[in-house]
């Protein structure tokens, strides 16, 4: 597969829609080079823009400056990218299949409306990981893994997959899901309006009002209070387990 | 520019035309009978030559575009056309932006398209909104449904008033012709209420639909407008609505005939519904077919494909009835005293057995009605996006297409509608009928929808031989989604599916006289219940772009058969 090593610093971000496992499958170098990519609103030639060279191994996207540049990853059905440092809005969305590994932070909207496949974010995320586009449906399946912290909105309007937390994850955590799995450390105000779909938290400051309290239970093999909820939506039978409530000290 | 189209074949129905090669001559944007010298010639051999195309009905500007627009970000995704040479960058599915809109038009060879449905007060917005629609030639129908000057008129028996209002109120909004949506149903379901038939009482008001259209109608022939009313019906999208649907054309037989039809029934594949739940819902078409060709109406079909789509309708109550099966989002856009359209996005499946059905139906209807009654839409964005036409050019002129897409889609579709054991065929001079002839036609505009001498010189050419196997259905698909060119005023401004010359449409409005007076009532109106004044209300010639006016001599009836 092929290495991009960004060159210089952008002056607008950049969007790297078109360098997928797939389209690049085949390709020669030349013919890489020659791809078009977007600079804000200009299309330029990746050669432009990148470094290209052929290695052996998975897609690879190096530097300094890759913060600015979205959507790596996007639309993808197979293959693996391999990504070197901390990256800009859009990694994975609409991903349908293949591996995305970060080695940095990602920025909002990574996993965006997701379907199938995994990523990994050796750092933290940004705002709205794994959540919905607006206005439409959310993830649908597949797995985003993440070292770090995450931001607010996590999950937004999920229906089916997973999201695993390490650290600690923002506001409205899992709002408003049908489905699908959330991990974290700890949330605030989490599974705000769901309808189905199960959060787990090792530790949260307060349950919204919406949750019914169902005792104690298991969730793999270690106990957890169980709540059911959001009842602010109709038939709703979300769970929500936590391990400790309370005021951090 | 003196353009001279040589060899092609034509279809024109209006001079009855019949896939015969000839040569068609245009100078300075109209069609003429010979040029001397001078004309650039372009060879058309194998090529098929039809009037533009022409759409009566599609909701491409109006007070709930715009709200389509902003709730619907997912659907701008999916389709996100850049900025290109000179033409401008867009975006939209089923809510298309204004400049893709006139792009996507002219490239299936469409140079006309009426926007149906403006509330009066929203007229200014949609003719700022029509300005920035390159290539088409437009205009306007401003909604009467839940009038309250209408409905108060009615209960004192002016009919007088309800003539002068309608042609004050077309020349306030600059519109073209009266459309009416769900009359009293509207502004009933305001009150909590439902109107079910054309003899339930619009509450607060105690006028019946039937009243309304009668009135509305007589007022339309007093002024002798160049379209008749344009009627979506009451109860859409209802199981067993089309004994409504019959009685509302049944309404026309109390009326004498002019030199046009009396009333035209748009998107009537939403209203040709038969059972009494979703559980038993079949096809109506038959029966409503048997009535439409007795009676002196006109229809569009309103045909439905499988997709994702926005729907849009001055029908409030529909929309929310909608959005409660459906379960998504929903808008509803209160205009004060006039409508209250309502938008919610919709997914027609394949597999379901009502939208299966409800898909036959449109093609039954294009199939079973005398051929120059019918028209085609798709009701854009109701039924499918207008980008959707080819498609059913398709379905209709290839009986192995329609097999095809029956054994693929829900067995009710077989089941329940006669699609299965229609063997008829278009031939491509009906499709110019249903999708140019009858519409120009119907819509008044004598000067469109045909190629004889004089006619405005608006010119589809596709690239399809005039005697197409239609078996072969992708190329017909193929040839009408991407006009070979598009011949715009006299110039052309798309070759080869591609928009080269984007050009400025014009808005036609009506001219029409009224006796002052009027004024002075509706703005009694204005000063209790409306939030604006009447002079901020009325919309200004200088604020369309380009625009033609239609002048009407009002010609006075001395018998007004139905008020006694």
């Amino acid at each position: 597969m092929y290495l991009f090593t960004i060159k210089t610093k952008p002056d607008v971000c950049i969007e790297v829609d078109t360098l997928i496992p797939e389209k690049l499958e085949g390709l020669k170098e030349k013919e890489v080079k020659n791809l078009t990519i977007r600079e804000g609103k200009k299309e330029v030639k990746v050669e432009e823009l990148f470094e290209v060279e052929e290695i052996e191994g998975v897609l690879t996207f190096k530097g300094k400056w890759l913060d600015r540049v979205k959507k790596i990853g996007f639309n993808m059905k197979k293959g693996e990218i391999y990504v070197d440092g901390d990256v800009g809005m859009y990694l994975g969305a609409f991903m349908k299949g293949g591996k995305i590994i970060v080695n940095g932070n990602v920025d909002r909207f990574a996993g965006m409306n997701m379907s199938g496949g995994e990523i990994e974010i050796v750092g933290s995320a940004g705002d709205y990981l794994g959540s919905a586009y607006r206005g439409d449906y959310g993830m649908k399946g597949g797995k985003i893994k993440v070292n770090g912290d995450a931001g607010n909105e996590v999950g937004i309007k999920m229906r089916g997959g997973e999201i695993i937390v390490k650290g600690k994850a923002g506001m409205f955590f899992g709002g408003m899901i049908n489905g699908g799995l959330l991990r974290a450390y700890e949330a605030i105000r989490a599974g705000a309006n769901m309808k189905s779909g199960t959060i787990v938290l090792e530790r949260v400051e307060e349950v919204l009002p919406g949750f019914i309290y169902l005792g104690k239970d298991k969730f793999e093999n270690e106990v957890y209070h169980v709540f059911e909820g959001d009842k602010a939506v109709k038939k709703s039978n979300g769970r929500l387990y936590v391990r400790e409530i309370g005021e951090n000290k | 520019m003196k353009l001279v189209l040589k060899n092609g074949i034509v279809f024109d129905p209006v001079n009855g035309i019949n896939g015969e090669k000839m040569d068609i001559f245009i100078n300075n944007g109209r069609i003429v009978s010979k040029i001397r010298f001078g004309a650039k010639e372009i060879d058309l051999k194998g090529k098929i030559v039809m009037p533009g195309g022409f759409d009566i009905h599609t909701h491409i500007a109006g007070g709930k575009e715009n709200v389509g627009r902003i709730m619907r970000p997912e659907d701008s995704l999916k389709n996100l056309v850049p900025k290109k040479g000179n033409l401008r960058s867009g975006s939209g599915k089923s809510v298309l932006s204004v400049h893709i809109t006139g792009y996507e038009y002219a490239r299936m060879g469409y140079t006309t398209a009426l926007a149906p449905a403006t509330p009066p007060l929203m007229a200014r917005h949609t003719h700022h909104e029509l300005n920035e629609i390159p290539i088409l030639d437009k205009a306007l129908f401003p909604l009467f449904d839940g009038n309250w000057f209408i409905m108060d008129k009615i209960v004192e028996k002016d009919y007088d008033a309800i003539k002068n209002y309608v042609a004050w109120l077309l020349h306030a909004t600059k519109g073209y012709a009266v459309k009416v949506v769900n009359p009293g149903g509207t502004e009933a379901w305001g009150w909590r209420r439902e109107i079910e038939s054309l003899d339930d009482e619009v509450p607060e008001f105690g006028v019946t639909p039937r009243e309304i259209l009668k009135s509305i109608i007589s007022a339309i022939e007093e002024l002798s407008l160049p379209h008749s009313l344009h009627l979506h019906c009451n109860n859409l999208g209802e199981p067993g609505n089309f004994e409504t649907t019959i009685e509302t054309i049944k309404l026309t037989s109390k009326f004498e005939r002019k030199d046009r039809p009396l009333l035209h029934l748009t998107h009537l594949q939403f209203h040709c519904y038969a059972g009494d739940s979703w559980k038993n819902f079949e096809s109506g078409v038959e029966e409503v077919a048997k009535i439409v060709k007795k009676h002196d109406v006109t229809i569009d079909t309103g045909n439905l494909m499988f997709g994702d789509t926005t729907t849009m309708t001055a029908d409030g109550p529909m929309e929310y009835h909608l959005q409660l099966l459906t379960g998504r989002k929903w808008a509803n856009k209160d205009v004060e005293l006039e409508t209250a359209p309502g938008i919610t996005p919709i997914f027609y499946s394949s597999k379901s057995p009502v939208n299966a059905i409800q898909w036959a139906i449109g093609l039954e209807i294009a199939l079973l009605i005398p051929t120059e009654k019918v028209m085609l839409t798709t009701d854009h964005p109701n039924g499918a996006p207008f980008t959707k036409y080819p498609e059913i050019i398709a379905l209709l002129m290839s009986k192995k297409f329609r097999e095809e897409m029956l054994s693929k889609v829900n067995a009710s579709a077989t089941k329940r509608t006669m699609l299965g054991s229609i063997d008829r065929e278009y031939t491509l001079y009906e499709i110019a009928m249903v999708t140019r002839a009858n519409q120009a036609m119907t819509a008044g505009f004598k000067d469109k929808g045909h190629l004889g001498e004089g006619a405005i010189a608006d010119v589809a050419v596709y690239d399809l031989p005039a005697d197409v196997d239609t078996r072969n259905y992708e190329d017909i698909i193929k040839a009408f989604s991407r006009a070979y060119l598009t011949i715009k005023r006299g110039e052309i401004v798309v070759k080869e599916g591609e928009v080269i010359k984007p050009v400025s449409g014009i808005t036609r409005y009506l001219e029409l006289d009224y006796d002052k007076w009027i004024e002075k009532e509706v703005n009694t109106y204005f000063r209790d219940y409306y939030t604006v004044s009447m002079q901020n209300y009325i919309v200004d010639v200088n604020e369309m772009r380009m625009c033609e006016s239609v002048a009407i001599k009002e010609r006075r009836c001395k018998s007004v058969p139905i008020h006694n």
